[in-house]
Parts: C-alpha cells; structure tokens; sequence
C-alpha cells in the first residue's frame, strides 16, 4: 500500500503567515508566439505583463514550451473536466499533495488566531487575461454586487458566514482585502481552497458591471436586447453566479469573460463545432523556478463527444495525451492497459478519497412508525451487515480489487480508526442470524421471512440510480445475503434525479450512494453526521434540521450533540481542536453505526501520453480537492 | 383541390395544438425538474437549498404546468421564442439553429443514397426474381436490415481502430475543425461523410429495396403490364412508365416520416459517432429534463411530421389518379 503522509498542517500554518519567496530581480521568459507579439509591440513586454512577484511554481521538471494538450469532454453538463483542467485559480490552493494549503492568487494570507478575520495581500500588477488589471476592486465587486445581492445570491452560503452573520470584505488598501467573520469560521481557507471557494477571484468587475443595475443605468434596454426575462437571467447568461461561478455552463461558453486561469476559452464550450479549444493566457502570472512564464502547453483543445465508447476508443489511440474522466472505469482498465504500447501511453494512479464503494442507507426517519422502529434498531443494522458477503462481492463485481470495509476515515487519514473501519464487515451468517434475533425479530413466517413488530413479514425497498460502480449489481447480490437471513429486501432502479427527489422528500426506505469523506473529513462528513440534504440518506430531515431548524425533523440527542460538535469545530481556528472536535463526531458516528458500507473503492487511473510530463504517479482523486488542479497543470510539458 | 389543401391546413391547427400538449406534458411527466438533475451533480457537488428554490422561482418551475405552457407556447407562438435552455443557458432557437445545417446535411445526403441504391435495386430484384443477383441482394437486404445502426457503426469504429489505426468519429479530421471553409475542408468532411451515411442509410437502403420489389412483383403481372407490352412498348418503358411508378407511392407515403427524420438524424447512431446533430442534442436534453429544449424538439419534429403528411398525401394525388378522383 503507497502512503502519502496527510497532515493537517493548515491550523498551524493559519496562525503563521503564509509565504512563498518571490524570485528577485531576474530575468523573464515567455513563450515564443508571445516573445514574437512584444516584440512587435502587440503585446506589451513579458515584465510588465506579469505582477511585481508572481507566483513560483516548482516542479520536478523543468519544461519546453508549445504543443496541444488533447483531452475530452464527454456530454452535456461536463464544465467539471473544464474546471478539473484549467479552472482553478482560488485565492488560495491546495498543495499537490494535499497536505496544506498555499497562497495562490493572493501573495500572502494572514488569519487571526481566533479564526475570524482573514487578510489577503494581493499581488501588484496582476493582470486578467484581457490585460486589463486585477485587483481588490474586483474582489469587492464580487462581494458587494454578487454575494451580498439579494437577487443574484438569495442566500449567502454557509461557508460565507459566522455566527449566522455574512462574511465583511473590506478594502485596505489597494493591494490588501480582509474577510471578517462575526465568529469564528475555522474551516475558511479549506473552502476557499475547495472547488467551492472560485467565488472571490472570478468576476472581472469590468466585464460584469455591464450586466448589473448598480453600474449600467440602460440595462433594461439591454435586457430586452438580448430577449431574457430579467437581469438575473442576463447576469447569469454572461457567465455568472449558478452557486459557484465556474458550474454555470455559460461562464465557459462567454469566451469575452476575462480570467485569471492559464488558459482562456478560445471557443465557446458547448458550440457544435465538436471541440472546444482553450488558449494560452498571455498575462498568467506563475512562472516556473527559471522565471520562465507559465502555462508551458499552448493550448488546451477538448473533443467533445457525445458517448463514452468513443472516447475509450481515442484513448487507446493514443489521441487523448492526459485525461481521469469519463473512460477510467475498473471494467476499462484491462484494455487500456493492454493498449499502453500501442498508445504510447503509461497509467497514473489515483488513490481514491472517497472511502467506500457504495454506501446503503436504510432510513432512519421514515415516515412509516414500523420500518421507522426497525431500521433503527442498530442490532437489525449489525445483522444486516454481517450478512453481506464483502469479500464475494468484491470478487464477483469488482475484479477481486477492494477490501471490505465500513464507511470510515481510509488508512492514509489521521482519523483512520481500524476498529471503526472493520466493525460488523465479517462475513459471518450465524452472527447476522444472532443479532437479528436479539433485534427482536426472531419468529419468522411461512416463507422464513422474519417477522417484524406488526407481526407482518419484514421488507423494504432499496433504491438506487445505476450511474457508478455497478450498484445495482452489487445489490442484487446483497438481496440474496439478505434473503439467507430472514430479510426481504427489493431494489428498484431509478433514474438519478428521480432518487434525489425521493431522498429529498424522505420518501425511501434505503438508498444507495457514492461516500464522500474517506479524506475530507472536515467539508465532507455526510455520512458521520447528517448535514447534507441529499446526500446524508440515512437522516434527511434531520439535515433539513441542520440548515433550518424551522424545517425537517427534531434528530435525537445524539445527533444534536454531533451538530454541537460541528459548530464548534467551526468556532475554533485552532487545528489540534479541530481535531479533537472532528474525533468526537466521528466516535459519535462509530457508536450510531447510521449506514451500512461494503468495500474500499477501487484506485482510479489516468491516461498519460510518455510525452506528457510533469504528472505525478500517484495523486489523489477528488471533488473538493478538483484533482488534476491541484497539481499545476500550467506547468505540465510535451517532450518530444 | 384548393379546397382541399384549405380544409387540410385548418385541421392541422387543432393537431397542433393537441401535440404541443402531449408534448409538453410528456416532457413533465417524469417526476422532478431540471433543478433536480442539477441537484445530483457530481458526488459532494452539493447546491445549496436555497439557491435552488430561488431558481426554481426563477425559472418558473414552482408554477402549475399550465401556467408553464403558456408561458411556453406564447412565446414560440407570438415572438417565435422558444425559450431558453436550463443546461446550456442558452436560446433553444440558436442552438438548435447551431446544428440544424449538419443534420440536414447528413440527412438529406443519406435520403438520396437511400434512393438512388434501392431503387434500381429493387427494381432489378423484381424483374429478376429468383436470380442469384436477386439472392445476392436479398441476403445484403436482410442484414442490413437486422444490424441496428449503432451496432453496425460501433462494429466499423472499432475495425477502423484495430486494423487502421485511426479513431473515427466527427465529421472532420482535428486540423479541421475550426478551421474557415475552403476546398481543404471541404475535401476533408467528404473523405469522414460516407461513413455515417453508410451507416445511417443502411436500414433504410435494405427496407426500401424490400418495398419495392414486393411492389413491382405485385404489379408485374397485371393484365395492364401485358396489354401494354402487346402494344409494342419498350420492355423497359413499360416498367418505368407504369408499374414502377405505381410501386413508388410508398415511397412517397413515406415522406412523412422522412421530413423529422431529417431534423431528429438518428440520435443513437449520432452519439456513437459523435455527430453534431440535433440528435444527440434531444437525448441529452430528454435526460437532463432539460424541458424548453426538449418540447421545443419534440413540437418540431411534431410540426415537420404534420406537414409531411400533408406534402405526402398532396404528392401521392399529384401522382396516382385515382387518389386524385378520391379527392
């Protein structure tokens, strides 16, 4: 088993100012078609086009400029492979290893040792990718015109508050912005380095004033120029907000929108050219350790396809020189690897973060007394789970290639608890009988169905979207466990959105889903506590609860006190607390048993061309952390 | 005769109408919206509740179906607006207007291969039945007729993969995909064309050469055929001038079909093959309850239907007369 250390250095580091060194007084460099543009004076020198200190980026190679990087995107709704790729320019960052978190856009990020005022130096002479200036005045547009306006965002998310009060951005001065909280928001700068956290360094305010009342006085004319129903819709239409400004399709379809990324749309993603081409950002301002102007790869040029298959083919090819997405399935790996030689191609392993392979949630707050009394009776749960057969399914439906195990932190976490990791998994059909004896359902009827405490034969229905990892196969296999042991359990195969609205109107019996939260345990918990309104199946109106207490249903103590626990892991900028904190939710979890896992997930694999350079072996796979992102994908090369 | 076309144009308005309903309602049907699918992103990928319910406010989803129609079919009816796409957030009209040209394209192309194949084919099947070229291209017929399309293209994909070396997919080569029209590119969507619309055309080639000949061997026999050869007609002006003509009113009957064919492409096939048609376009759309672009598909191809029956039925008097006397 690879280790990668994974510390949580960050609460340390957020007491401390975090720095990287600037490269002195050297010379620039930049790539040829560029060095070509200045000197004919289309472009102004490299010098002035990069801020005062950019940013270092240090990798294991040092490398050449040009070349197309060919990649795909598969279907509509796919911007997360845009984002993946080239989207990720957040105030602060991930390290690659996900260890800690760094400065990125901001030069230096000073938190308060109570967690409640954050304070980004930015860096002088930054440019947008139009060579128009970024600077605080952008951040303080998006925080005044954009979160703090009603229409644009109806409600402030969580992460931008404190003690039930948004966040205060304030200008300093022209290089320096401070976000105050009214309490303490200890998992701040995590967000802000999460996916998430694109909000404060996305929106020109050149470009988007246009589309706003505050500034642009004939916006009604424009509105009913462009044929929408309000400004909202325009706002949105020129590519923002829709949560995060990088989820709206629209924002990678405007290729006027200004950025701070890499790359920038060349071509609008979604037109019906079938290809969508990103383009050297002539102002980014990251060079590597030889002050040489990143990215190195000239452009970034996606296929879009409409179906899977096609873009297995063009892997195999060797037409595809970096992708983890779409084709990099368990079922996949035996042709892709058979393929390597005649791709030219090598594999990258990503070590999963998300903990399990699927997660079956029988309902904790169902709406029916009786089931309602029998899922939560955590001895029916343990003879549930030792009725499964881990081991069989792995081999059956997953190639011999997991371990069994329950939804728990993985191995690699600090908060890796063996005991909690292994708990009811074995395998052991006399103890599943055993407990579901003491459960109190021992009398069973003529079909040897046991009986439940109506006296009626105990059944339910799982539900579950065939969308990853082969789920309904694994439950057929989980219904004969079941049936061994007395139970009736049915599945019933719906369409995705069907089950979020099931789940979200608590209308299941038990459902089945992806874990989030084998690493992330701090912004991913749902399935240690119930926070999530989709996601957390186990408690769903116990999550509606959570967000307002005014909806969902009263949880029980122990639920309560989990919240409690949450809130203050919030509360505190301290890490060893957050720790602490974390642990008691987590032993809190453990004892509760919610929802029932299988199996660690497989490790996934990217594609890279022998060309392709710069990409690690092994890296982790994530939402939160947008692997490849993190990795720098500015400075990954094509070599001969 | 005019009277006619009129009272056929009044009908197709209430038809229309009642399409556009089942449409929309087919559309709804599912449970869920668009906001729902949004809401089952990526894993982790959480939107936030609130955000979600002030879109549906937004978007008007939060309002009862009919208000929603209206909304809908006022629009098409009154400014030509279709609405705009949740998932694109774009306008329906451009992006169906982004892909129309291709899809006709590829459309019409494999219609005139289609025809210009099987009818001389099953012409030649008919008038020598039982021959071993008959056999020859009934064998053919059935395949073709038996491979579903996208069986057949991912069947060549992955031959042209194997043994070529080459990925297909797309109608033109990476060079030229954004590359301005010239000659160059031309040539290079001509050299990626007669793939899908082998493919495509396929089913279609064996079904009709199976028409036809079934037709003609049905009119080869009539006393007409024979009066007329006694008479001292040309054996192949007979044919032409009368049974052929007589075993082409399927074909024509079939136009109906043809006119949203043309439009929907063969989305299984597109996908596959990854054209950009408006194809893959409605699947998506249908998937993601993505509805103004769906019931906006969906009524067109209704549209076109209506008004392909009309040309058929109009074309079918203009060619047989005793439909014309029915009029």
């Amino acid at each position: 088993m690879l280790k990668i250390p994974f510390t949580l250095t960050l609460g340390a580091a957020a007491a401390a100012v975090l720095t990287v060194a600037p490269l002195g007084a050297q010379e620039y460099r930049q790539a040829p078609q560029l060095a070509k543009m200045a000197e004919e004076g289309t472009l102004p020198p490299v010098a002035e086009r990069l801020p005062d200190d950019p940013m270092v980026v240090a990798m294991d190679e040092i490398g050449d400029y040009g070349g197309d990087w060919r990649t795909a995107i598969v279907g509509g709704l796919d911007n997360s492979w845009l984002i993946r790729t080239i989207g990720y320019e957040h105030l602060v960052r991930w390290t690659p290893d996900w260890t800690g978190i760094i400065p990125n856009v901001a030069a230096n990020v000073t938190a308060s040792d109570d967690a409640t005022e954050f304070t980004f130096d930015l860096r002088p002479g930054m440019k947008w990718s139009d060579g128009e200036p970024f600077g605080v005045d952008d951040i303080m547009f998006w925080y005044n015109d954009v979160l703090m306006n009603p229409d644009l965002t109806p409600s402030v998310p969580a992460s931008f508050t404190a003690a039930g009060e948004p966040v205060t951005v304030t200008k300093v001065d022209e290089d320096t912005v401070s976000f105050k909280f009214a309490g303490p928001n200890g998992l701040f700068l995590r967000f802000l380095a999460s996916v998430h956290g694109c909000g404060p360094t996305s929106y020109p305010k050149h470009y988007f004033e246009t589309f706003h009342p505050t500034y642009n006085e004939n916006l009604d004319s424009l509105v009913k120029d462009e044929g929408v129903s309000g400004w909202v819709d325009l706002f949105e239409r020129k590519g923002g907000v829709q949560s995060c400004i990088s989820s709206n399709p629209a924002f990678w379809q405007a290729t006027e929108i200004p950025t701070l990324h890499p790359w920038a749309m060349a071509t609008p993603y979604g037109d019906s050219s079938g290809q969508v081409v990103a383009e050297r950002n002539p102002f980014y301002w990251k060079v590597d350790e030889e002050g040489r102007q990143l990215p190195y790869i000239d452009r970034v040029v996606y296929a879009a396809l409409e179906d899977k298959q096609t873009l297995l083919l063009q892997v195999l090819n060797g037409d595809i020189d970096m992708m983890s997405r779409g084709f990099n399935t368990t079922d996949n790996r035996r042709v892709v690897v058979e393929n390597e030689e005649r791709g030219n191609y090598h594999l990258a392993t990503k070590i999963a973060e998300s903990g399990n392979v699927m997660a079956l949630a029988l309902n904790l707050t169902h709406k029916d007394p009786v089931k309602r009394e029998i899922f939560n009776n955590k001895d029916f749960r343990i003879g549930l789970s030792h009725a499964i057969n881990r081991q069989e399914i792995s081999d059956i439906v997953y190639a011999s290639q997991l371990k069994p195990r329950q939804l728990a932190p993985l191995p690699d976490s600090p908060f890796y608890d063996e005991e909690m990791a292994q708990q009811y998994a074995a395998y052991d059909v006399d103890k599943a009988n055993e407990y579901l004896d003491k459960a109190g359902y021992g009398d069973r009827d003529g079909n040897g169905v046991r009986l439940g405490p109506d006296g009626k034969p105990i059944s339910f229905v799982v539900e579950v979207a065939d969308v990853f990892n082969n789920w309904p196969d694994t439950l057929e296999l989980i219904k004969g466990y079941f049936q061994k042991v007395g139970i009736d359990m049915e599945l019933r195969v719906i369409d995705r959105s069907l089950l979020v609205n099931r789940k979200t109107s608590n209308d299941h019996d038990a459902a089945v889903w992806g874990m989030v939260g084998g690493f992330d345990v701090f912004l991913s918990p749902v399935w240690y506590l119930p926070i999530d309104g989709v996601e957390s199946a186990y408690g769903i109106p116990w999550a509606q609860y959570w967000n307002n207490p005014d909806q969902g249903q009263e949880p029980p103590e122990h639920v309560k006190k989990q919240f409690d626990l949450y809130r203050q892991i919030a509360a505190t900028g301290d890490e060893a607390k957050q720790s602490e904190l974390m642990k008691e939710i987590l032993a809190i979890a453990k004892e509760q048993f919610y929802a029932i896992g299988i199996a660690s997930n497989p490790d996934s694999y990217t594609v890279v061309k022998n060309n392709f350079h710069n990409v690690p072996d092994v890296y982790f796979d994530g939402w939160t952390y947008p692997d490849p992102a993190p990795l720098n994908p500015a400075a990954f090369w094509i070599g001969e | 005769m005019a009277i006619y076309i009129f009272k056929r144009i009044l009908l197709m308005i209430p038809t229309l109408i009642l399409v556009s309903m089942i449409a929309f309602a087919i559309i709804q049907a599912p449970p869920g919206d668009f906001l729902t699918t949004l809401m089952s992103g990526e894993a982790g990928e959480t939107v936030d509740v609130v955000q979600i319910e002030a879109m549906r406010a937004r978007y008007g989803l939060d309002q009862p179906i009919w208000v929603q129609y209206w909304k809908w079919i006022s629009g098409i009816v009154f400014h030509g607006d279709f609405g705009e796409s949740f998932e694109w957030k774009r306008p329906v009209n451009e992006l169906i207007w982004d892909r129309f040209g291709l899809t006709v394209l590829i459309s019409s192309i494999t219609l005139v291969f289609i025809w210009v194949v099987s009818i001389p084919i099953g012409i030649y099947s008919a008038t020598n039945k039982y021959s071993a070229g008959d056999y020859v291209f009934t064998v053919f017929g059935f395949i073709g007729l038996a491979i579903p399309n996208f069986l057949l293209a991912l069947v060549l994909m992955y031959i042209s993969f194997q043994y070529f070396g080459q990925s297909v997919g797309g109608l033109f080569s990476p060079a030229f995909v954004q590359a301005p029209w010239s000659f160059a590119r031309v040539g290079d969507l001509l050299a990626h064309l007669w793939l899908p619309v082998i493919i495509i055309g396929t089913a279609g080639t064996a079904s009709l050469i199976r028409i036809m000949r079934a037709n003609l061997l049905d009119e080869l026999p009539k006393p007409y055929v024979e009066a007329a050869r006694a008479r001292g007609l040309s054996e192949f002006r007979i044919r032409v001038k009368y049974p052929v003509r007589i075993a082409l009113n399927p074909l024509v009957s079939a136009l109906a079909w043809v006119f949203p064919a043309l439009v929907s492409g063969d989305a299984i096939t597109s996908i596959v093959l990854n054209l950009q048609t408006t194809g893959p376009l409605l699947y998506r759309a249908l998937q993601s309850q993505d509805m103004y672009l769906a019931g906006s598909l969906i009524l067109i191809l209704s549209v076109l239907t209506v008004i392909g029956t009309l040309l058929s039925d109009l074309l079918l008097a203009w060619l047989d007369p005793r439909l014309r006397a029915e009029v």
